[in-house]
């Protein structure tokens, strides 16, 4: 049997294609009994509206933007996991914007976005300045397009949604851990570039450190291990460790590489522990201790949060925080 | 009608495990909860079973009320199971 369009339906309906049109789309403009029947020869004849049509149709797409920093980062592609599910649960089609490759601006792809008539934005780059919160609240409440911060935070503001971990806490949490294997000489291995999350992660460092009155001890690098493997070795010629709470898991398995090529040994020498547990915590030797962050579960709650957005549903709780657990593994002491 | 079921996946309600749980429950037209440690969330809402962070090793109840109850719970058992056993 060929596949059956809006006129099989209307016919066997005996309504007009607008009534038809309506009942899927506006049905609040449809008589209740017209409506129903109408959906019920839509099943019987397994009628599919087609998604191009209908976006044509009503000068509105179901696709949603995601903007991300960088596509390679290991956390990203899990998140990218659970948005694409849930968009794919709700019909939402993905528009992706990568930030680090682009040459342009990021205000001129954001006005892009909004050119592109989205139905709604997810926001994963994790160094928001106030200009650029700014902007995104410009097109929240001018554009009236609806956005989520998906895996990262503004401490300023909670006007624009967000969904991520309590950092804070998580970052006092593995400090605590360190501290509790008997270390003194703790960094907080950080990065150089501002992110609003490692920023927070910063601040639960400082809270478990000044509680157990040792001195703080940040050290910032790169994400690039190229370049850091290079500060590593530099940098710990003449400065006393024996503990590091690097903000990502890469960065704290490229400190274990470079301790490993100077005959340091871990954990017994230095207590090393990372964030995130991706495959890099699992695939280091030995495995490496870290936060667990739900990154697929941020990416998905993100979605989901967007989508009740997008539908004008009421949300709860601006800030969404998911549970956080601490993975103990071979690069602590863990007595 | 309810069931206990004991978490041992690796990765607990998490992820893609919850996903297909959710997506599951809302093929059925009962009311489907799901509780751990007296936390009762709605199991047709992402949101909801995500926010209890069920970890390997939880207990939890999936409770189903309506016309397809009995039909609702054993899909689910076989959703469960499927995840435990990976």
């Amino acid at each position: 049997m060929s596949k059956a369009t809006i006129y099989d339906v209307a016919g066997a309906a005996r309504v007009s294609l607008a009534t038809v049109s309506r009942a899927i789309n506006n049905p609040e403009k449809v008589k209740p009994e017209t409506r129903e029947r109408v959906l019920r020869v839509i099943e019987e004849l397994g009628y599919k509206p087609n998604a191009f049509a209908k976006g044509l149709a009503s000068r509105k797409s179901t696709t949603v933007a995601v903007i991300v920093p960088d596509m390679s980062r290991a956390s990203i592609a899990e998140m990218m996991n659970g948005i694409a599910d849930i968009a794919r649960v709700y019909k939402y089609a993905i528009l992706l914007y990568i930030l680090d490759h682009e040459e342009t601006p990021e205000e001129d792809i954001l006005k892009e976005i909004v050119a592109a008539q989205v139905d709604g934005i997810l926001y994963l780059n994790d160094e928001i300045t106030e200009k650029q919160y700014d902007f995104l609240l410009k097109i929240k409440n001018e554009y009236q397009i609806p956005l989520v911060l998906t895996n990262t935070i503004y401490p300023g503001s909670d006007e624009i949604p967000s969904v991520s971990i309590d950092y804070e806490k998580a970052g006092y949490e593995i400090t605590k851990k360190l501290i509790e294997d008997g270390r003194h000489n703790i960094y907080m291995v950080s990065t150089v570039r501002k992110y609003m999350v490692n920023d927070l992660k910063e601040a639960g460092y400082l809270r478990a450190i000044s509680e157990a009155n040792l001195t703080p001890r940040i050290m910032r690098t790169s994400g690039r291990i190229s370049i850091n493997t290079e500060h590593f070795n530099e940098y710990f010629k003449d400065h006393k460790v024996d503990g590091i709470v690097a903000v990502r898991d890469s960065i704290a398995v490229s400190f274990m590489n470079v301790a490993r090529e100077n005959h340091v040994k871990i954990p017994e020498d230095i207590s090393v522990a990372g964030f995130q547990n991706t495959k890099y915590a699992l695939l280091a030797r030995p495995q490496l201790t870290c936060v667990d962050v739900p990154i697929y579960d941020i990416g998905a709650v993100g979605m989901r949060l967007l989508t009740k957005l997008m539908n004008q549903e009421d949300i709860t709780e601006p800030r969404v925080k998911l549970d956080h657990s601490l993975v103990l593994r071979d690069s602590t002491i863990n007595t | 009608m309810k069931k206990d079921f004991l978490i041992l996946n690796d990765q607990g309600v998490h992820a893609r495990p919850a996903t297909a749980l959710v997506s599951k429950a809302n093929e059925f037209k009962s009311n489907i909860t799901l509780t751990l440690d007296r936390v009762t969330v709605d199991l047709k809402s992402i949101m909801g079973v995500l926010s209890l962070g069920i970890t390997r090793g939880s207990l939890v109840t999936i409770e189903a009320i309506g016309p397809d109850e009995i039909h609702a719970l054993e899909e689910l058992e076989k959703v469960v199971k499927t995840l435990n056993l990976k």
